[in-house]
């Protein structure tokens, strides 16, 4: 088991709940889709889940560690096993694709030569390697997301967390990229997709967490399940 | 964090200097003033303290035998000025010895002694204290003794130059804190503009896992770097002018001791630089608090 949640809840500073007695597992190598309409608490979900912000009550643990209190150190190493995806790809504009995605390993400071080589092999593998010198803003979205996601992969992480990742691609860039997170989690990865893209989810026949007002509604493998 | 990932670390200040060029320049020049004024305080300081010095050890009591002293009385004082404590050294002038040295001082012997008809100065002892503080213990002492007509020494010279010194260190020292404040205040405000125009960056680097320090140093060293600079010009301008200066009071103020540049540059150098770097890794800590945030 490499996520579990225990009676996880999350308050807006309003005092409406964000997510209510949230309780999961799930498995190494899951394909997971967060699934409900803006504001069910897809979103808020995936940030627990990277510890941007902390649970008001329950526990969730990252590969059997509450991550609930961690020092410094322990965070780090927990971002360093969770890549993630924006739905606005926030990439840094002044850098180009190859400068985007070697940063990732600039910043856990992995030495250059291993950097020279793995940015070109993932960037190929992204079906982008003719892009590395371009700019985000001369590619499309698609181009720009598939930077994002070579982004978040390139130091291998255990766990890659999307949120609403095809937002802003059309159907047909948005079947390919999901094609490029199938082949990610084939390789063992766990992906856990925010999205509302029925469609997708309806092809994917992945499992799905329905959420709905902050509660969890429904927990199965198939279609959509609101 | 790895010693090695400096080499990922180095080029970002640089870079960031030439992002916020204005902002740069004026905490370089700002640090450069406070620090150049902090120079000019230190040796200031130093000079007078050399002058405090030695106008110390040139402190000494002159005791003056009543006219009707004997010999026996002369030797009799001498032991009695010899057995006070702290005392260095006890030497006879005689009334002659002590016109000559009047003569020396203001000249013509034949003049003076026409203007005061004979010798109008006793015999007196010079005696000098191993210790400039014990030098108002001492007349005091001798003041009380028999045959002692009249004791002198250099009341409040020592002490208002003193009393002036302090004046002169809390006021410097008072100017350098509001100088150096205004300094760490600037470099933060170009720091934080280095931290708004890399926040894209800042967040990247913590969604994928950088430890604090690798995100912190480069915040770090462009303030320290802006320290730096601004140290070696107020540096530049202390070294370039001291001669200078102490050449000119040399000439019109002859009776006051001058340190000299090379006994004081090492000193004088290391102080300015050190602050010039502490101060700068104090502007960034500010903004970096603020903003960097686990």
């Amino acid at each position: 088991m490499i996520i579990q949640m225990t009676n996880v809840c999350k308050k807006y500073e309003k005092g409406k709940a964000a997510l209510n007695d949230i309780n999961i597992e799930i498995q190494k190598g899951e394909f997971i889709f967060l699934t409900g309409q803006s504001g069910a608490g897809k979103s808020t979900m995936i940030k627990l889940l990277f510890r941007e912000i902390l649970p008001d009550e329950g526990q969730i643990f990252v590969a059997n560690r509450s991550i609930n209190r961690l020092n410094n150190v322990e965070v780090v190493r927990l971002r360093r096993n969770t890549g993630v995806v924006f739905q606005d790809f926030r990439l840094m504009e002044t850098k180009t694709v190859f400068e985007n995605v070697a940063f990732a390993m600039k910043a856990i400071e992995e030495p250059w030569f291993l950097i020279k080589r793995r940015v070109p092999e993932v960037l190929e593998k992204m079906g982008i390697g003719d892009k590395a010198d371009s700019f985000p803003r001369q590619l499309s979205g698609g181009e720009q997301q598939r930077v994002a996601l070579a982004r978040a992969v390139i130091n291998r992480p255990m766990i890659i967390l999307a949120d609403e990742p095809t937002g802003n691609l059309d159907p047909d860039t948005s079947d390919d990229l999901m094609n490029i997170f199938s082949q990610i989690n084939a390789e063992g990865t766990t992906i856990i997709m925010a999205t509302h893209d029925k469609r997708i989810v309806n092809e994917k026949r992945k499992r799905v967490l329905a959420l709905k007002g902050g509660e969890l509604v429904g927990d199965a493998v198939g279609g959509w399940l609101l | 964090m790895k010693a090695s990932s400096f080499r990922y670390i180095f080029p970002e200040p640089f870079n960031s200097l030439k992002r916020n060029s204005w902002m740069s320049v004026a905490a370089i020049v700002t640090m450069a003033i406070t620090l150049l004024l902090c120079g000019v305080f230190w040796l200031l300081v130093m000079n007078i303290n050399a002058n405090a010095t030695m106008m110390e050890s040139q402190v000494e009591v002159k005791v003056f035998l009543a006219d009707d002293a004997t010999e026996a009385d002369s030797i009799s004082l001498k032991t009695n000025l010899e057995s006070l404590a702290g005392v260095a050294s006890v030497t006879f002038v005689s009334k002659e010895e002590g016109l000559d040295t009047l003569i020396a001082r203001f000249g013509d012997k034949d003049r003076i002694l026409a203007a005061l008809g004979s010798n109008p100065l006793p015999d007196s002892y010079t005696v000098t204290a191993t210790e400039p503080e014990d030098v108002v213990q001492i007349a005091e002492a001798a003041e009380t003794m028999d045959k002692v007509q009249a004791v002198r020494y250099g009341q409040g010279t020592v002490e208002n130059l003193f009393a002036t010194l302090n004046w002169i260190r809390t006021i410097g020292v008072g100017i350098m804190v509001l100088l150096s404040v205004s300094a760490v205040l600037l470099i933060s405000m170009t720091i934080r503009m280095t931290v708004i125009a890399r926040r894209e960056e800042i967040r990247v680097m913590k969604y994928v896992g950088a430890s604090n320090w690798f995100i912190r140093w480069p915040f770090l060293l462009e303030g320290m770097f802006i320290g730096f600079l601004g140290a070696l010009i107020a540096l530049a301008i202390v070294l370039f002018s001291y001669d200078k200066l102490i050449d000119y009071m040399v000439q019109n103020l002859i009776f006051l001791t001058y340190i000299s540049l090379k006994d004081v540059i090492f000193q004088t150098s290391a102080v300015m630089l050190f602050g010039g770097i502490v101060l700068g890794a104090l502007g960034s800590i500010i903004p970096m608090r603020r903003f960097l945030k686990a």
